[in-house]
């Protein structure tokens, strides 16, 4: 499941990246396999989503977001 | 080829001076810190070769230590994606760098500590002195976390300091043990030589060995990040470049690979290594941010509040500005007539009122503008809701190849481009922020507007529409939406011409929300305020100038019978003293360089319906667009002190020597209003635009596809209505 298929207020577990270029800026930015996603806000055409990371949030756009996959 | 002397502490090289590099993640808090140690001695540069500025400042040390603090760019980790992240790489990888440091300061955010650590371990892997400022210690508080500083200090061999960037609270600690460690080495804090944090594999030790082949390295991880980083890095010669990559052809798997697993495997070590010095309360409470956005980032409300903020920043700098202009306007006007007066009547007088004083009012008049915004703009940032604006709008923002942050530019260019443009600053994605420069001056900005009063008054009556609209009104309206429509139209061109290798991400933080630092906004207003005097300033002044010498002199014998046909005509009427003088300076701006010129552009700009002496304005209010209505009061004798409806009036009553019709008609006005949509007439804008982007080809380039827009949209509409 991708991380783009949840809904609001829907949430999963980071299970590994599609993109290895994409999964070294996650990485960094401690967007970590087992980190806990939730998905608080998507944007008005859905297109950005606004996302909850453990205890961060991130904003994220639908292409980056379909490259996680999720467990 | 190994070089054990780079590691050694600084003192013992004797040396007096030395740098000292600011990092950490962007939301660390970094920029609070840089500003509480190095209050207003700070001094903005930029690093060679790209468009990011460098903001380095001195620090007071009780012993005679000078030491230079250098603020590199916020990024997360040494494997960098954007042109501000890879700045601190190339910097802290060029052993010979300006900004090479002899140890580092870096700051996290307390209540982040296990994301915000992956750069400090690659820190503490290319073996730097190196300073571990706890940030925001009561912010991690308040959420009920406690941190165990000795712990963390024993884990990673390297002093670490709880910091408030906000009261101050550890500043001081921290400079000391700066000082200690920039003396002694870490030995004076009872720590011993660390080990590498990350043990690199047997492919990646021979990765580093192969670049430590051609050249030195500073220890065997530095050896690694030149040979991951080695196809961009501006300091290594081609040939270097291609000896590396033809080293590393042998590698199994692509670079990525390895820097994906060096990532993990720092992470798995920083985790339980956390978990041992940091209590946390077991359940977490809902972060009230999340709260707040359940609002602000909302479908409808989101845009809804955010249109309300833009609408109020637009007032405060259309409304609230203008009374410090006024003020400027008033006092350069007084200071010129009392120059004027009091000054023997010569050339010298002349340029230092006409040319020098008016540049300089020139310059200053845009101050209170660019405070206002900054002003605002930089509350919005520091309590956290720009990073919201940019999650509403990246979306419909990159369709036309622009960045979230980009609407902001937008509205405030419907003020004035000046800042507006100097606010695309914190779009990290060239490209984005270019196209932003490249689009902001053709929003209709405060400039226009005594302009379009003037020609739309001209050109179209005023008769009411549906009952309750004036034709005129819409007609404002429709310009407005032109130059919207233009510059939505232009990005999209930009989009597909520009290359860009830098692939368009988004991936933000979105910072908790907290209360602004004014003091941190106050460095930015003063910043801003400051580069544009200095930099812009001298490109304003220099044009100012320019102008003044066209529309001031001219062939020495026909400005010379200009003025004695003038009196002699005057003298025949009876005129008084005011009326002589403007018809003085109605006769001579004919003749002068930029009479001339207008006549030599006629040609050009007769299809548009444009004669020489529209010519002459065009020409001149390339000062400032309003300087279009003073322009034509001076040519037609009117005084420069009448408003555009003595011009107006003036202007219906001209008519063609030769036809006898009139040479303004609807046709000419409307012509023109397109014209100064589309037109860059404006050199504060262009003298901006050349210190963002810090060359002289993209203003130039500006100039030049606005002026063939200008050009075109005037023919088109003259040739339909004429």
């Amino acid at each position: 499941m991708r991380l783009t298929e949840l809904k609001e207020n829907e949430e999963g577990i980071l299970h590994r990246y599609e993109d290895e270029r994409l999964a070294v800026k996650l990485m960094a930015m401690g967007v970590l396999p087992g980190s806990r996603l939730r998905v608080i806000r998507k944007n008005a055409f859905g297109n950005t989503l606004y996302v909850r990371v453990d205890q961060m949030h991130l904003a994220i756009r639908k292409t980056e977001a379909a490259c996680i996959i999720l467990k | 080829m190994y070089n054990p002397e780079v590691i050694e502490t600084p003192a013992l090289k004797g040396r007096k001076r030395m740098k000292v590099a600011l990092l950490g993640n962007p939301n660390s808090g970094k920029t609070s810190v840089f500003n509480k140690l190095t209050g207003l001695r700070q001094k903005v540069g930029n690093f060679p070769g790209v468009t990011v500025d460098v903001k380095s400042g001195r620090l007071d040390m009780n012993k005679d230590l000078a030491v230079e603090l250098i603020d590199l760019p916020g990024t997360y980790s040494l494997f960098p994606h954007s042109s501000d992240e890879r700045i601190v790489v190339s910097t802290l990888c060029n052993t010979r760098d300006d900004n090479y440091p002899d140890a580092i300061v870096y700051v996290a955010n307390s209540a982040q500590l296990e994301k915000h650590l992956l750069l400090f371990t690659q820190l503490l892997d290319l073996n730097f002195p190196i300073v571990l400022a706890l940030n925001m210690a009561d912010v991690a508080e308040g959420k009920g976390m406690k941190i165990d500083n000795a712990r963390l200090s024993k884990e990673f061999q390297t002093p670490v300091i709880s910091v408030n960037a906000r009261t101050g609270e550890g500043i001081d600690r921290l400079k000391i043990v700066l000082e200690e460690l920039l003396l002694h080495g870490v030995q004076a804090e009872g720590l011993s030589q660390r080990r590498p944090f990350y043990e690199l594999s047997d492919q990646e030790e021979q990765l580093s060995e192969r670049a430590g082949e051609v050249m030195e390295v500073r220890n065997v991880y530095h050896g690694l990040l030149l040979a991951h980083h080695h196809s961009w890095l501006p300091f290594l010669d081609n040939w270097l470049k291609v000896s590396i990559s033809h080293k590393l052809e042998s590698t199994e798997k692509p670079l990525l690979h390895y820097q994906v697993r060096e990532t993990m495997s720092r992470f798995d070590r920083l985790g339980p290594l956390l978990k041992r010095s940091i209590m946390r309360p077991a359940d977490q409470p809902l972060s009230r941010s999340e709260f707040a956005d359940r609002l602000l980032t909302h479908r409808v409300w989101g845009p809804t509040i955010f249109f309300v903020l833009m609408f109020l920043v637009f007032q405060a700098i259309f409304e609230g500005a203008s009374y410090p202009m006024d003020w400027i306007e008033q006092i350069f006007r007084a200071l010129g007539r009392w120059l004027q007066t009091s000054l023997p009547d010569s050339w010298f007088a002349d340029l230092l009122v006409k040319g020098i004083l008016s540049g300089l009012g020139g310059i200053l008049v845009f101050i209170p503008q660019i405070a206002i915004l900054f002003f605002l703009i930089s509350i919005l940032e520091e309590v956290g809701y720009m990073a919201r604006a940019v999650f509403l709008f990246d979306n419909l923002m990159s369709r036309f190849g622009l960045n979230g942050r980009s609407i902001v530019a937008l509205i405030s260019g419907g003020a004035c481009a000046v800042p507006a443009i100097m606010s695309t600053r914190t779009i990290s994605n060239w490209k984005e922020r270019l196209i932003t420069i490249m689009i902001t001056p053709l929003i209709s900005c405060s400039a226009r507007i005594p302009v379009y009063a003037l020609l739309i008054g001209f050109a179209i009556p005023s008769v009411p529409v549906l009952g309750v609209f004036n034709l005129q009104g819409i007609a404002f309206m429709g310009l407005y939406l032109l130059g919207i429509l233009a510059a939505l139209g232009v990005a999209l061109i930009f989009k597909l011409v520009l290359r860009s290798d830098e692939r368009s991400f988004l991936l933000m933080e979105l910072p908790d929300y907290k209360q602004p630092q004014l003091r941190n906004v106050g460095y930015t207003v003063y910043e801003k305020v400051k580069a544009f005097t200095l930099e812009a300033g001298k490109v304003i002044l220099a044009i100012s100038i320019v102008l003044w010498v066209l529309a001031d002199f001219g062939p020495r014998k026909e400005m010379a019978r200009a003025e004695e046909e003038a009196r002699t005509i005057a003298a025949q009427n009876n005129m008084d003293e005011s009326a002589t003088a403007d018809l003085i300076a109605s006769r001579q701006i004919e003749v002068s360089y930029a009479g001339h010129l207008g006549k030599f552009i006629e040609p050009v700009i007769r299809p548009l319906g444009f004669d020489w002496k529209i010519g002459i304005a065009l020409i001149t209010s390339f000062a400032a667009r309003e300087v279009f209505v003073g322009t034509m009061a001076t040519i037609y004798s009117i005084g420069s002190e009448s408003d555009e409806f003595a011009i107006r009036d003036r202007l219906a009553q001209e008519k063609d020597p030769v036809s006898g019709k009139p040479v303004y008609n609807m046709a000419t006005a409307l012509s023109l209003l397109i014209f100064y949509v589309f037109a860059m007439q404006c050199m504060s804008t262009l003298a901006v635009v050349r210190r963002e982007t810090r060359s002289w080809k993209w203003p130039i380039i500006q100039f030049l596809f606005m002026g063939g827009m200008a050009y075109l949209g005037s023919l088109i509409t003259y040739q339909l209505f004429a």
